[in-house]
């Protein structure tokens, strides 16, 4: 079970689906404090996931989505997603982690394991790492 | 066999004098061979009148006797009356009994039957004489008594008057030609004698004439005609000898003429030389002529030939032109009626497309305005999309609201995913929608693109139509002058045929009239060149011809 995001096994997380460079992501409903069309406004502070985890794949159709991530500083730290997919419930014990071999290097990319949602797998990402490691 | 003049007038002498000789001597002979058969037969007739008169009298002393006696006495003294050797009187009566005869078993019989071996009834004919002319001889032969032989009788009989009997006798006349035969032996002998008499002087006499017709003949014909003979004989074509003249008579005469004739002739050797030059040159000339003629003629008689042969071909091909001519005609009057029928048929299309074309136009103009509305509808659905878009956002905002306010916000967390559901599902719709929207505004692009390739395919078919229709008019035109053209090529093939027909017939004729021609050009030709050679041969002879003081006939060639 991860301690991050559940207390215990039988708890329900809340996770916001959505795609960047062609992968499917799930984040903490709790992280994200809004959600809307990224427009292009201050394109320079914002963060682009695909840019940020590296993916090259196709965005897909539909507008790119900002996030708004709370992070308890002044400062919001804003992630645009290629496209918003849905808001869904996992159960905590649902949680699959990455194998030992390569949790180091996906915990540096924020990464906590992989989720099924609807069936479907989607890697489950935690912002506020995200947010630290670019703070340092 | 060869004779000789004085051997042939000799002939004529000794045969006219022989034959003379003969007639005269057969003639003379014969006269002396009649005068001693004359004296025969007067021998003859002497002793037959001598017997005559000697059985006449008999007879007539027994017709005395029966005149004179009783019919009794005189048939006894008539029965025993006997002359000469065997001479008997015998008596019958007009019905050819025998009334008295020496022998008598004979005596009261009918004799008519009696007749000798040549079928002369004797008693008959002399009853039959005697009734006619009282009495009569009848010659007949009879047996001789004591002898075999049938031997010439003569007997006399005459009517005794008065008595209505017949006397006759006879008596035999075989002596007389015994006489007879002597007496023309003596006559013979005498007339030999007289014969070879006459014969000898007339052989005599001929051969001394004979002899002095020879001297004469040689004398007065045979050397002149030999002097002419030899003269002639050695002529030699020598127009200058002369013929020696040694008589006044006719062999003189001739001898005269010759030499005139020879004089004529010398003259006219003298022109037909140069007549026989101007032939020779006039047929040399016709020779050359009749050759380049006949050349000429072998030459038209070819070409005629070839002529006749393309022109029998030009009659085949017109006729089958004709034929065709005709067919021509029947497809060019079915293919007037089709192209009339075709132009109608266009017509009526250019009308169709006319309608079509109209139809089209409208239907694009709606498909044009369906389109513009489809747009417009496109446009609305991106605003119900951007507004369903700004729904979901507000929904998934809700949505965290309702996660952060924990077990309160549950509520509010399904109203805000059911409007975000509902979002989703007006986007879907949208989606939808726009998707069917694009796809009938391809389908209508399609659509105008359809129409209009078909209205400008329509317009190019009107266009087409248009010319269609032009072009099947001229063409009915022109058609209407094929078939026209076609009726009179048809007429003017079978006027050809015709016409064609009767140039064959024509150089036909012309080709036997050129081989005629050809054929009596020939023998001209063949005449002209045997007439050069006889006037060569004629010159040839001609220049024989001597006619003296160096005088000869023109060479061939010379002046005319």
């Amino acid at each position: 079970m991860n301690q991050v995001f559940c207390d215990g096994d039988g708890e329900w997380l809340h996770l916001m689906r959505f795609s960047a460079g062609g992968i499917a992501f799930c984040a903490d409903a709790g992280q994200i404090e809004s959600v809307t069309v990224f427009d292009g406004a201050d394109a320079d502070r914002v963060v682009w996931l695909r840019d940020e985890l590296g993916c090259r794949g196709a965005a897909g159709q539909g507008a790119p989505v900002l996030f708004g991530v709370k992070t308890g500083a002044e400062r919001q730290y804003r992630v645009v997603v290629d496209r918003m997919e849905d808001f869904c419930q996992v159960a905590c014990r649902e949680i699959r982690p990455f194998p030992p071999l390569v949790e180091r290097f996906a915990l540096a990319k924020g990464l906590w394991g992989v989720v099924f949602p609807a069936g479907r797998p989607a890697l489950l990402i935690d912002f506020l790492l995200l947010a630290r490691k670019k703070r340092t | 066999m060869k004779m000789t003049l004085s051997k042939k007038v000799l002939a004529l002498i000794f045969t006219s004098v022989i034959t003379t000789v003969t007639v005269i001597s057969v003639m003379s002979i014969a006269k002396i061979v009649s005068r001693g058969e004359s004296r025969v037969s007067s021998l003859r007739e002497m002793l037959l009148s001598e017997r005559k008169m000697q059985i006449k009298a008999q007879v007539q002393m027994a017709v005395q006797a029966m005149e004179k006696l009783p019919l009794a006495e005189a048939k006894k003294y008539l029965k025993l009356m006997r002359y000469g050797d065997n001479g008997y009187i015998w008596v019958n009566d007009f019905n050819n009994a025998m009334i008295v005869h020496p022998d008598p078993r004979l005596e009261g019989k009918d004799q008519s039957g009696l007749r000798d071996q040549n079928g002369v009834y004797i008693i008959r004919e002399i009853t039959r004489m005697c009734r006619e002319n009282g009495e009569g001889y009848l010659n007949y032969l009879w047996r001789k008594p004591g002898g075999e032989a049938m031997l010439p009788k003569l007997s006399y009989a005459s009517r005794v008057p008065g008595t209505g009997l017949i006397a006759g006798t006879g008596i035999y006349i075989d002596d007389i030609d015994r006489m007879i035969v002597k007496e023309r032996e003596k006559v013979a002998l005498e007339t030999r004698s007289e014969i070879m008499q006459y014969v000898l002087v007339s052989f005599t006499i001929s051969c001394l004439f004979l002899l002095l017709a020879t001297v004469l003949v040689r004398k007065h014909i045979s050397n002149p005609v030999l002097a002419i003979t030899d003269a002639v004989k050695n002529f030699n074509n020598d127009l200058t000898r002369k013929v020696p003249v040694t008589t006044g008579d006719e062999i003189g005469e001739l001898a005269s003429w010759l030499n005139e004739h020879i004089s004529e002739l010398h003259k006219v050797i003298w022109m037909v030389s140069g007549v026989t030059e101007n032939i020779f040159s006039y047929s040399a000339t016709i020779s050359s002529s009749m050759g380049q003629q006949s050349d000429f003629a072998d030459q038209l008689s070819c070409s005629v030939v070839e002529i006749s042969s393309t022109m029998e071909e030009f009659s085949s091909t017109a006729s089958q032109i004709a034929l065709h001519s005709q067919g021509v005609v029947v497809q060019a009057d079915k293919t007037l009626a089709d192209t009339k029928h075709g132009a109608s048929e266009v017509e009526n299309l250019t009308f169709k497309f006319n309608e079509i074309s109209e139809d089209i136009s409208q239907n694009l103009d709606e498909i044009v305005a369906l389109g513009r509305k489809s747009k417009e509808i496109n446009r609305i659905m991106e605003i119900i999309n951007s507004i369903a878009s700004q729904t979901k956002m507000i929904a998934f905002n809700a949505a965290l609201e309702a996660a952060s306010a924990g077990e309160a916000g549950k509520r509010f967390g399904v109203v805000a995913v059911e409007i975000r559901r509902l979002a989703d599902s007006v986007v879907v719709s949208t989606g939808e929608i726009e998707s069917k929207i694009t796809e009938i505004l391809d389908a209508l692009n399609r659509l105008v693109m359809s129409s209009e390739k078909s209205s400008r395919m329509i317009m190019e078919g009107q266009e087409y139509a248009r010319h269609t229709v032009a072009l099947l008019t001229n063409m009915v035109d022109g058609v209407e002058e094929t078939t026209n053209a076609a009726h009179q090529i048809s007429l003017s093939t079978q006027q050809q045929q015709i016409a064609s027909s009767q140039v064959v017939i024509a150089l036909k004729d012309i080709e036997q009239g050129v081989r005629y021609s050809t054929d009596a050009t020939r023998k001209a030709s063949s005449v002209t060149g045997e007439m050069v050679l006889l006037s060569e041969q004629l010159k040839s002879l001609v220049m024989t011809f001597k006619l003296g003081n160096g005088e000869t006939p023109r060479e061939p060639g010379g002046d005319k």
